[in-house]
């Protein structure tokens, strides 16, 4: 069957009402969640993902796609109000989306990221139906070594390295590939590192260590900023009617959105980019290229659109590697990888082969999902303004009871909530100290797979670690990586010769 | 200090990896065994770890570490403490009481919210565990010494 009739079928299982119901569960869970400031898609869908548990892969996972990619909309809402972005992909979207509020715009400001996010989302989506096969045909000529050096290139990817300090984004990495070591080798099925405790024997239980490391991260991080989180929104009251579009702003925002969704899905799909990295790539692409360029950054909706359709096309592009290949392209597609493999569902090459039901099913509902979240992101406007009045002080204790009670209930066991416990207190350290967070749980979930790839390739070639470099996609994909790791290195230090010089003219 | 001991940590955890790779588990027969990935990325981590320690030695990331050390705040100790708490109280009350305490608590005494609404918020939360966990989910909460 064809691209175009596996879709249809995939409607056809997408439009049941549990798959709708979950659909639509998900996307306003996701708008609340993403409204809040400081939650971020990451921490919501790791919250979120124990109430999905009990559902069947595909709606689970259906519900699980309508949070993340509703908590990309909901991310710009506080931008707008509050100038707090509800996540790291929303930055962008505060310096013209602020300014607009303050100019007594703020339902024209949120108007435009509705749209600008399901004009982006769609395009996203549209290039994932067909890029989803092409990839997971590709992905059938991989081997062992293959795989293997396509992991390493997406653990050590651009992505990760762009943050302050790629040497720390490194011993992250590394971090999760020792942690995910815990457990039983499946070589040779014997117990590594499990302190006698029989609650290791299956490795460190990976739901419990997500809500950790994001949110109860989240929550030590909210206690300790309290008093700087409080402000309050400019705007008391917002109507529909009031945020209503004019024609030439229409005009003016769907070039720019549909440029960005192109730019996004693409950035996207690169292993470990992720929506923060197409979100500044698309406004700075527009600041570039845009007609309207000299007033982004002083309220345009123009900014608005190039980072709301770029984060949300990134976030729909992310999942054609994850379908087709196993590999997430972001902290958030590796949780869901993480409810896959729960599921056991195998997400790589054969997934579209062996699960057609379930891969067309899902992408057929982000479809639907995406006007879903329109609606309800239009409908919301008015009532946004109690969601973002929430005190932090009143989500601290609560936000610690949703960990609990979900780290708990993934294998009703309080060792999970005691992993949870650490993991979430280890992890603030380590993002306190610039330490990125998002490596080691991108590591934790790929290690597996990781050593599976390299004990196979090795097993192969007797022993000779030249099968890496026999292989003309393995040796494209080391030399990938190797630039990747050198290449911040190198620009850091291309940077400091430049302003040495500047200096001493 | 406080910006030193997070790379030495990693060095520590890296090391005790790669030692036991070496020492406990297989690290080679014709191939990779058990302890081969552990003491490859043991090594790897710990070898960055003590870059980073080092860089961290130099006056301009000391200086650093002075604004780290001025700027700790007490208040991240407040959310592990209190939740321990909770865990332990769960053993003697039950998993869902003592949540409800601990929200309740927090509430009142650390975020000052006043006792009746500090009293509602704590009860719906409370009833929406209970529909979503254990009605709809079937999740069986330990019950502490109020067993049946």
């Amino acid at each position: 069957m064809d691209t175009f009739g596996m879709l249809m079928n995939g409607f056809a299982n997408a439009m049941t009402l549990q798959n709708l119901f979950a659909a639509m569960l998900g996307a306003v869970m996701g708008l609340v969640v993403g409204a809040i400031p400081g939650m971020g898609s990451l921490a919501g869908v790791s919250l979120l993902l124990p109430l999905t548990f009990k559902l069947n892969p595909t709606t689970g996972i259906i519900m699980l796609a309508a949070i993340y990619y509703a908590n990309m909309y909901g991310g710009s809402y506080s931008a707008i109000l509050l100038n707090i972005p509800g996540d790291a992909s929303a930055v962008m979207t505060t310096l013209d989306g602020n300014p607009m509020a303050k100019k007594g715009q703020a339902g024209q400001a949120l108007f435009t990221a509705n749209l600008s996010s399901f004009i982006g989302g769609t395009i996203g989506i549209i290039l994932l139906t067909f890029l989803g096969p092409l990839l997971s045909r590709i992905g059938l000529s991989f081997g062992p070594a293959e795989i293997a050096a396509l992991i390493l290139l997406a653990l050590t990817s651009l992505g990760w390295l762009l943050g302050s300090d790629p040497m720390k984004g490194l011993i992250s990495a590394g971090l999760g590939i020792l942690l995910a070591a815990i457990g039983v080798d499946q070589a040779v099925g014997q117990p590594r590192f499990t302190f006698g405790s029989i609650n290791l024997l299956s490795g460190i239980n990976f739901i419990p260590l997500v809500i950790g490391m994001f949110g109860f991260a989240q929550v030590i991080d909210m206690a300790v900023k309290k008093k700087t989180m409080q402000s309050v929104s400019m705007v008391d009251k917002l109507t529909l009617r009031g945020s209503l579009l004019s024609r030439d702003q229409v005009k003016r925002i769907l070039p720019v959105a549909v440029r960005s969704g192109f730019l996004g899905t693409f950035v996207g799909l690169l292993p470990g980019a992720g929506a923060t990295t197409a979100t500044f790539l698309t406004y700075i692409f527009e600041k570039r290229i845009g007609k309207n360029r000299d007033k982004m950054g002083t309220g345009v909706v123009e900014g608005i659109a190039a980072a709301e359709s770029g984060n949300n096309a990134a976030s729909a592009g992310a999942f054609a590697p994850l379908l087709s290949l196993g590999i997430p392209g972001s902290g958030t597609t590796a949780v869901l990888l993480g409810g896959l493999m729960m599921w056991g569902l195998k997400p790589g090459p054969l997934l579209f082969t062996q699960s057609p039901d379930f891969v067309w099913g899902l992408i057929s509902s982000m479809y639907v999902g995406n006007i879903i979240c329109l609606i309800i992101g239009l409908a919301i406007i008015p009532g946004l303004v109690h969601i973002l009045r929430i005190p932090i002080s009143m989500m601290i204790p609560l936000v610690s009871a949703i960990c609990i009670i979900g780290s708990y209930s993934i294998g009703n066991n309080m060792f999970d909530v005691g992993i949870m416990l650490v993991s979430g207190v280890v992890a603030y350290l380590l993002s306190s100290h610039d330490f990125p967070v998002a490596p080691i749980l991108l590591a934790f979930v790929l290690a597996p797979r990781f050593e599976k790839s390299v004990t196979q390739a090795l097993d192969i070639s007797n022993g000779s670690f030249k099968i890496f470099i026999r292989s003309p996609i393995s040796l494209v994909l080391l030399c990938a990586t190797i630039l990747f790791v050198f290449m911040p290195l190198l620009l850091k230090l291309v940077r400091k010769h430049q302003t040495d010089k500047l200096s001493i003219n | 200090m406080i910006r030193k001991l997070m790379p030495l940590f990693c060095v520590g955890f890296g090391g005790y990896f790669a030692v036991m790779g070496i020492f406990k588990y297989h690290v080679w027969d014709k191939g990779p065994r058990g302890g081969f990935l552990p003491l490859v990325m043991g090594l790897f981590v710990a070898a960055l770890s003590f870059v980073v320690f080092f860089r961290e030695l130099k006056p301009a990331a000391a200086g650093n570490g002075e604004k780290q050390r001025s700027t700790f705040n007490f208040s991240m100790l407040i959310p592990p403490a209190v939740v321990l708490t909770a865990i332990l109280a769960s053993y003697l009350v039950g998993l869902l009481p003592a949540i409800g305490l601990m929200v309740f608590g927090w509430l009142v005494i650390l975020e000052k919210v006043k006792p009746l609404k500090a009293l509602l918020v704590s009860a719906i939360l409370l009833v929406a565990v209970w529909l979503i966990f254990s009605m709809w989910l079937r999740v069986p909460f330990p019950t502490g010494i109020f067993k049946t």
